[in-house]
């Protein structure tokens, strides 16, 4: 196994280990080739939480959390989402596929348990919260 | 935090790579990027709570103000394919900017989004100036707008 591999081993390995430790249900890696987690937040509730690699410009492996909160054509004001982007920390909102979601990504080499996280709670967090202001979306 | 301050990784990284840091009128650290072709681009860092009681340092260096020239729609997309950063608005202006987790941070990840930042906002803010530019320049000669309607 390469280094790069490993590296993307060790860091699945972190997020399995905190679905263990926060009672998140993993999907690592289905028959469809995509990961996702049902992370549970603080009012009880779960929300889904999808992982995908990719590389930077330097070519080091990167680790993308998201999860999708309203479609893209929803939405009337897009200034106001990059102004909410300057508040949150750890994530961002992005449009991905027509859909308005929110993502954190963590270059792999440095990938830390805290941070790591930190990232998905957010993501799921701040996914909810913008669902419920959004209208949602169903998954 | 592995084994420093972001103050003592910030001072380690600019004595390395030869950029200057300083601080700004508000305390916070200002860092001056070099940059490939000799220029040169601010990268600010302050540092916030997040919703957990931690710290979150934040990042940013700016594009330009806010106008006509950047499609909010277009630059949220760009945001689902950085891996560095993102973009935002911070009062009136266009930025790029990333948070870390203090007690999370290294040297390695300090350095590289510093850069990554200061050369997107560089990059951006070309771009930006570039589309503004023949615009104003046409209106202070009061020649044609640029869709070729006289004025």
């Amino acid at each position: 196994m390469s280094a790069e591999n490993e590296s993307i081993q060790v860091v699945m390995q972190m997020v399995q280990q905190l679905c263990v430790k926060y009672g998140w249900q993993d999907n690592l890696v289905n028959e469809a080739g995509e990961s996702n987690i049902s992370v549970r937040l603080m009012d009880g509730s779960m929300q889904r939480v999808f992982l995908f690699g990719r590389r930077d410009i330097n070519g080091q492996p990167v680790l993308v959390f998201y999860t999708p909160v309203v479609p893209e054509n929803l939405i009337k004001e897009f200034n106001e989402l990059l102004r909410m982007n300057s508040e949150l920390n750890y994530s961002r909102f992005a449009i991905v596929k027509n859909k308005v979601v929110v993502l954190a990504t963590q270059l792999i080499m440095t990938a830390d348990y805290s941070e790591v996280a930190r990232k998905i709670q957010n993501v799921a967090q701040q996914g909810k919260n913008f669902e419920k202001r959004f209208g949602g979306m169903r998954l | 935090m592995k084994g420093g301050t972001i103050e003592s990784y910030i001072a380690q990284i600019c004595q390395y790579r030869n950029w200057k840091v300083g601080k700004d009128s508000g305390g916070y650290t200002i860092v001056d990027v070099l940059l490939q072709d000799g220029g040169a681009h601010r990268v600010t860092v302050m540092r916030r709570l997040d919703s957990c009681g931690g710290i979150s340092v934040l990042f940013f260096s700016e594009i330009g103000p806010v106008d006509q020239t950047m499609d909010p729609a277009e630059v949220l997309k760009d945001n689902g394919f950085m891996n560095h950063g993102a973009f935002a608005i911070w009062g009136n202006r266009f930025v790029v900017m990333d948070t870390q987790l203090e007690e999370a941070a290294d040297i390695e990840e300090v350095a590289a989004t510093i850069f990554h930042l200061a050369n997107y906002a560089d990059r951006l803010h070309k771009k930006k100036a570039a589309k503004a530019g023949p615009k104003d320049i046409g209106v202070m000669l009061g020649g044609p707008k640029p869709d070729g309607k006289p004025m």
